[in-house]
């Protein structure tokens, strides 16, 4: 046994080396850079057929805040898997290249939240010794995740802001404390049903989905007392995507799909903003100038960015409103066509592919739970707001991790990617021990 | 490039000023998308590098034959492969106020606090699912549940599935155990 060991151990110490996962990162990450700047000195070129002024400054901090996020990575999680820096930067730096374009003040804010992101991702990596500390502290963090949840419904800290009731403020700094409830809940979620799962496996009654309607019920709340659709479906579908692999039940996925759709349909009948939502889903022609204005403005800029685009800074993707946050997708299919969008596309599956691989080759059940529901987060929020935009579903505002501009989103989305980062760290040291 | 969207906005302004032709940008935009897609196959090359190594690593594990319950998938698997009708007793055999208790299992057991358990150990130190002994293809092996304070064989720490036998001793906070 113990020479099997010792022989076994040094194939896999030769395969490990022979991979090198930080040098393919350095790599990966300098051609994300390029790519980045020649997107940036394109789209001013574009516009404006000058080199932008600040490219000196815009290539030292893009290229600083890659340097800073690889040495971390490097010192706190040296044998993660080396793709989700790259491609979280990539997405980051197309969507700074198109708000820079779009508006140019936003851009600047935009710039110091992704230092503040790149600085929670440092933080996560330093603080946590390990993921599964956050398993001790579920119940706090169920709590935690709940009051961040409700806080924009109490008086003096919540703001009501276009329609949806999901800002929060305190002192001079407004957030959007959903963001946040967001990771503390996948937190949660995985930590309780660490300890049920081997029981909701061997028997399931119905006792056992009282949590799936909790987790409805409380969903429900959110729409009608905020007014947001995106964050509503993004919590639920966490919840039941993650029982549903805790159980190992398909039962748990019908009746999720079935209060689902009882709640989409009584939600639709009761209230007129949901009714609005589908109306110009359906058809947005309905009424172009006003309930359906940006859903047709983003279908044109769609049609008329074709197959390659109008090319960055040619397009007129400023027609659409909110285009720099719930439709940058729109803004992105203009002047980068298909084929730029479907790039967005590939980014989001390869991200959704390393989070899954980490659940499946984990042999901790809390990391793999929390895995899971981390890249869930990532992959709903994605396909709920682009699929938004393309008209698949009725669209609900929400951002699109990493691309659209918003602090609160930006900073929750690179703790998010640092969890990532250090769980597939914790995998592969693990297996190659 | 005509503007097929009505009357220019405010960006549509830009189009009066522009002297570079459009077959430059052309060149420049299939530039820049090919420059993305570029970075794309790295990507995907460092992903099918780390897939071919994590499959020669589990060849190669295999091939020198460790146990099979190493290779075997744990944590979420298929609950098939439990040999459901397979028994068995665990004995405790330590602490001294605990020992001498056994209970009488068949095909799967969880030990825990819990009070679901199969094997229940009330002590704080004991996680409420903590640890599972588990019958497959014939073998018993033990595997840890994420329990808090991890569960020990012979002194060694449960870290994936392993096989045991009679006269292995697994421990789970100062509760020795022995299968029969």
């Amino acid at each position: 046994m113990t020479a099997a060991g010792s022989s076994a151990q040094e194939v896999k110490t030769d395969l490990r080396n022979e991979v090198h996962p930080r040098r393919v990162e350095a790599g990966l990450l300098l051609m994300v850079g390029a790519t980045v700047a020649a997107a940036y000195g394109m789209a001013s070129f574009g516009a404006s057929e000058t080199i932008p002024a600040d490219v000196g400054p815009f290539l030292f901090w893009m290229f600083g805040l890659g340097l800073v996020v690889h040495l971390a990575v490097r010192r706190w999680a040296p044998a993660a898997d080396p793709v989700f820096v790259p491609v979280a930067l990539l997405l980051n730096g197309l969507g700074y290249v198109v708000i820079t374009r779009l508006d140019g003040g936003l851009a600047a804010l935009q710039s110091t939240w992704t230092a503040v992101g790149v600085g929670g991702l440092v933080a996560t990596l330093v603080v946590l010794p390990r993921v599964r500390v956050l398993e001790s502290y579920r119940y706090l963090l169920g709590l935690a995740g709940l009051g961040l949840l409700v806080l924009p419904l109490v008086p003096g800290f919540g703001r009501e802001i276009n329609g949806a009731r999901i800002w929060a403020s305190v002192g001079p700094v407004n957030f959007q404390p959903g963001e946040f409830a967001k990771l503390a809940l996948a937190a949660f979620f995985a930590a309780y049903l660490v300890d049920s799962r081997e029981l909701l496996r061997t028997r399931l009654e119905l006792r056992d989905l009282a949590p799936i309607g909790v987790a409805w019920a409380g969903s429900l709340g959110v729409m009608i007392l905020e007014r947001d659709l995106g964050s509503s479906l993004l919590f639920f579908t966490l919840f039941v995507v993650v029982l549903w692999v805790a159980s190992e039940r398909w039962i748990v996925l019908g009746v999720g799909g079935g209060l689902f759709v009882a709640g989409a349909v009584v939600s639709w009948q009761l209230f007129d903003h949901v009714q609005a939502r589908v109306d110009s889903w359906i058809d947005p022609f309905a009424d172009p100038k006003g309930d359906g204005f940006q859903i047709v403005e983003a279908s044109f800029a769609l049609a008329d960015g074709g197959l390659t685009g109008t090319g960055l800074g040619r397009g007129e993707p400023g027609r659409i409103p909110f285009v720099e946050t719930d439709f940058i997708f729109a803004a992105i299919g203009e002047e980068l066509g298909l084929a730029g969008s479907s790039a967005v596309l590939m980014a989001f599956l390869i991200l959704v592919g390393s989070g899954l691989r980490i659940a499946i080759r984990t042999s901790r059940i809390f990391d793999k739970l929390f895995a899971l529901g981390l890249t869930t987060l990532i992959g709903v929020q994605a396909f709920v707001i682009i699929g938004g935009v393309l008209r698949v579903v009725p669209l609900t505002g929400i951002t699109l991790p990493f691309v659209s501009y918003g602090g609160s989103s930006l900073v929750a989305n690179y703790v998010l990617l640092a969890l990532l980062v250090k769980l597939s760290h914790e995998q592969r040291s693990a297996e190659a021990m | 490039m005509t503007n097929r969207r009505g009357p220019a906005g405010p960006q549509g302004s830009n189009y009066d000023r522009h002297t570079v032709s459009d077959s430059l940008l052309l060149v420049l935009r299939i530039c820049l998308l090919a420059l993305v897609y570029l970075t794309f196959l790295r990507v995907l090359r460092a992903v099918w590098a780390e897939l071919r190594a994590e499959h020669r690593v589990a060849a190669a594990a295999s091939a020198i034959a460790v146990p099979a319950a190493v290779t075997g998938s744990s944590g979420v698997s298929p609950g098939a492969e439990v040999d459901e009708r397979v028994r068995a007793r665990i004995v405790v055999v330590a602490p001294a106020s605990a020992a001498g208790s056994v209970f009488e299992i068949q095909g799967e057991a969880i030990i825990g606090r819990a009070p679901g358990c199969e094997v229940v150990i009330d002590d704080a130190r004991v996680s409420k699912l903590h640890a599972r002994v588990v019958c497959r293809r014939g073998r018993w092996v033990v595997e840890d549940l994420g329990s808090t304070n991890g569960t020990l064989l012979n002194d060694r720490v449960v870290a994936t599935a392993v096989g045991i036998g009679p006269g292995d001793r697994v421990q789970v906070a100062d509760h020795v155990l022995e299968l029969v």
